[in-house]
């Protein structure tokens, strides 16, 4: 047996709670019991979130058929060549790959952003406080707590000083992000994500698009001194895997910062374009490093649209 | 991720009544998935007492919002999901009570004889490595979705994924751990 299904059956294998756990479950039961009857779950209020992205072909996110997958697509990327994308050289004709590559410093800025314009989130309301568009660990706070948690720090310092670097204050950390996505419900959709990348996010990354064999086509490019701007498109509906027609794609590369704006997700083209338009994007004092195995970042698969 | 939980069970009847009121069919729908809850939590947690909170706050909480969950297909992700938040604030509650780094590593206390391969294995990971490896290989999520559930970079996830692995490995060939 290979280890990949020795681990997958050892980790599926039947197990018993133990009794401490069990008994909470019990417990939780009674209460709903208690409740649940005389009144039915509430339609409204806070949204729990489900972050959902694409199902595309499990077995391809594998390390051994992912590493397979792109020896057979023959990608090879120079790094530290200034070069934005390219297609892949290998069957462009029937599947074509649009491969992203972006040369910035190893150290850099750290980069947030926030939304002028969403289209109206699902539920119809418009609030975006309360439509639940926002992750709470998508913004700068939550990703600061979370740092300083994984590496034992005090939160609350950790915070203050972030806030210095940044010239905001405590209450303003909440309402720059990194991320945020429209995420409706449990459905799995993903009609919009809004990412920027800083350099550090960015160094040695290249961005596959396409990769599943969707056919890729780029809509729009533009490029001044500041700006790559590009529009592309993937069409999956002649895929029956894929569970999406078509996924759009809006990158936003700034030059001389060394950012990326990624706006992508099933809505169409304009209204991803009219997201990134309306973005305001704050340069932080605070700066980070690449820090990880290159081998491992160096690939990263761009496929929003249904978990 | 193919929503393998749902796979030939009557979920989609059990959620729409569940998702009507009947707590019954809610719980019927948790049975079927306790051990999946476990499992996730126990990646993050060594102890029941925290495993116990986060896997009962889960509950409460996905019955509370259950409305909102619109595809039955979904349903297990959404309350892995929800699970790992859960988890992660029930952590970051312990931290603030005592810095978690200045307590010893403990295995679960006399786990079921029948648990012991999953308790082994999981005991043998670093504990950053090991809700990666158990929502792979034991809950079937791709590197990317892992990403998203555990708020990391696809890069740390991949990396964790292989690195727990190949550590894995050593122990099945009886080199380490255990």
């Amino acid at each position: 047996m290979d280890l990949d299904r020795e681990l997958t059956a050892l980790f599926k294998e039947d197990i018993s709670l133990p009794e401490p756990v069990q008994a909470g479950l019990e417990r939780s039961y009674d209460k709903l019991r208690h409740r649940g009857n005389a009144k039915a779950p509430r339609r409204s209020g806070k949204t729990v979130r489900v972050l959902l992205l694409a199902a595309v072909l499990a077995s391809l996110f594998s390390i051994t058929a992912f590493a397979a997958y792109l020896s057979r697509m023959n990608v090879q990327l120079n790094q530290g060549e200034r070069q934005i994308y390219r297609w892949d050289d290998h069957d462009t004709a029937s599947n074509p790959l649009l491969v992203l590559h972006f040369d910035v410093p190893e150290e850099g800025n750290l980069y947030y952003f926030q939304p002028g314009w969403l289209p109206l989130p699902p539920d119809g309301t418009g609030n975006l406080d309360s439509s639940g568009i926002y992750s709470a660990w998508s913004n700068l706070k939550g990703r600061a707590s979370r740092t300083a948690f994984e590496e034992g720090l005090d939160e609350d310092a950790v915070l203050e000083r972030l806030a210095a670097d940044a010239g905001l204050s405590q209450e303003e950390l909440e309402q720059w992000y990194w991320l945020c996505e429209n995420v409706p419900g449990g459905s799995g959709d993903i009609p919009y994500q809004i990412r920027i990348y800083s350099p550090a996010d960015l160094y040695g990354l290249s961005f596959l698009v396409g990769q599943t064999g969707g056919a890729v086509e780029i809509l729009s490019e533009e490029t001044d001194e500041q700006w790559t701007c590009l529009t592309a498109t993937a069409d999956y509906s002649s895929l029956s895997n894929m569970g999406m027609d078509r996924v759009n794609y809006v990158f936003r590369f700034q030059q001389e910062e060394g950012y990326l704006l990624s706006v992508t997700g099933t809505e169409d083209p304009e209204t991803l374009n009219k997201i990134a338009d309306g973005l305001k994007v704050l340069k932080t004092g605070a700066t980070a490093a690449f820090s990880g195995d290159l081998n491992q970042q160096n690939y990263t698969i761009l496929e929003p649209g249904r978990g | 991720m193919k929503p393998a939980a749902e796979e030939g069970c009557p979920t989609e009847d059990l959620l729409a009544k569940a998702q009507a009121g009947d707590a019954e069919a809610f719980i019927r729908l948790i049975e079927q998935h306790k051990q999946s809850l476990y499992k996730v939590a126990r990646g993050f947690f060594t102890e029941p007492m925290d495993i116990e909170d986060a896997v009962s706050e889960t509950v409460l909480s996905c019955w509370e919002y259950l409305s909102q969950l619109r595809k039955p297909t979904y349903f297990k992700t959404w309350l892995i999901r929800v699970l790992i938040n859960h988890c992660i604030d029930v952590r970051r509650r312990r931290e603030r009570l005592v810095s978690m780094d200045k307590l010893p590593e403990v295995p679960v206390q006399n786990p079921d004889p029948g648990n012991l391969h999953f308790e082994s294995l999981v005991n043998c990971l670093p504990p950053d490595y090991r809700p990666v490896l158990i929502l792979f290989y034991g809950e079937g999520f791709s590197v990317r979705e892992i990403a998203v559930l555990l708020h990391l970079p696809t890069g740390t996830v991949s990396s964790r994924l292989k690195r727990g692995r190949e550590r894995l490995a050593a122990v099945l060939k009886g080199k380490e751990c255990i």
